[in-house]
């Protein structure tokens, strides 16, 4: 198999090499990704960021043995940060969580009834994959927030693509359940 | 958007469309990153390189051998007395003022004195063996 270009490791050799300036371009480039999957498997803004924290940190540390080739730096990223925030909920299991609901500046393309009817599917969304097992809901966030393929979420979480595909489907029917009541509300007719 | 979705599009089951809707929604809007998160991963970067030696200290450079001699001697002022003083012993040898024997001469003369007599004592000595 050809490996894959990741300029990821590029970066991450220069960064091991001691160039101030690739931590920068690495924190440019990855830290927001670690942050945005972070807080879609919290839902919560401050865990989040320690997770997201955690994780950048991780990444700093491993970077002088890090092996280019073996496999994508976002890769290995994305599983330290799904993992972080599994381990997190499972601790925190129980206990209330609190929701931190940072006011986002609104989209001035939307009017305004449009950009709350927005806010409001978003903060639907979030709290419905709360409900998820913490596999299916890794599985649906890496897919279908992320955007990444079946056999890179197989990579990450060290699993067939097929387990991949049917975790991101039970993942979608356990949501389409959860959020079933509120279809009306969101907007979307209930036909 | 990627093969791999387009791919789910396409097979999407239309009775999630609103779900995938809710998706695409979510995806115009990722989570913002904190500026004051930036900069916390930034400094543990920056700390991490340092704690690994990776960055070495900002040292000037070590100055060479003129430069510490130049140190040595007083700088440029110590080096310019030092030059004249060169210069005028040299001329000093070459064109000594009258009274002082010219080693110069005794070099080029082929001349063997081993002894300068500065006070004249040994002609005094000398003319006073004479008168006896």
């Amino acid at each position: 198999m050809i490996a894959e270009e990741d300029p990821d490791a590029d970066l991450l050799a220069r960064f091991a090499a001691g160039e101030p300036k690739a931590a920068r371009d690495l924190t440019d480039s990855l830290g927001p990704r670690t942050f945005a999957v972070a807080f879609r498997m919290l839902g919560e803004r401050s865990e989040a960021e320690d997770v997201a924290q955690e994780a950048m940190m991780r990444l700093w540390r491993i970077a002088p043995e890090w092996r280019t080739g073996e496999a994508k730096v976002s890769t290995w990223l994305y599983r330290v940060t799904t993992n972080l925030c599994i381990d997190r909920q499972r601790r925190r299991r129980g206990g209330m969580a609190a929701l931190d609901d940072v006011a986002e500046p609104p989209d001035p393309g939307l009017s305004a009834a449009e950009t709350m009817q927005e806010e409001q599917r978003n903060d639907a969304l979030q709290s419905a994959l709360r409900e998820l097992p913490d596999r299916q809901r890794q599985a649906v966030v890496l897919r279908h927030l992320e955007e990444l393929s079946n056999p890179e979420i197989a990579g990450i979480m060290e699993i067939s693509t097929e387990a991949v595909e049917s975790l991101i489907a039970r993942g979608k029917r356990a949501l389409a359940s959860v959020l079933a009541g509120r279809r009306d509300e969101l907007g979307y007719d209930d036909g | 958007m990627n093969w791999g979705m387009m791919m789910a599009e396409s097979n999407k089951d239309p009775d999630m469309d609103w779900l995938d809707d809710m998706f695409a929604t979510a995806r115009r809007k990722p989570p913002e990153m904190p500026v004051a998160l930036t900069q916390r991963m930034l400094a543990d970067a920056l700390d991490v390189q340092g704690a690994a030696g990776a960055i070495l200290p900002v040292r000037p450079a070590r100055p060479g051998l003129l430069d510490q001699l130049s140190d040595l001697l007083g700088g440029w002022y110590g080096l310019g007395g030092l030059a004249a003083a060169c210069a005028a012993g040299v001329w000093l040898g070459f064109a000594p003022p009258s009274g002082l024997p010219d080693p110069a001469g005794l070099l080029i003369d082929g001349q063997t004195q081993t002894s300068v007599d500065l006070l004249g004592i040994q002609s005094l000595a000398l003319a006073m063996a004479e008168d006896g």
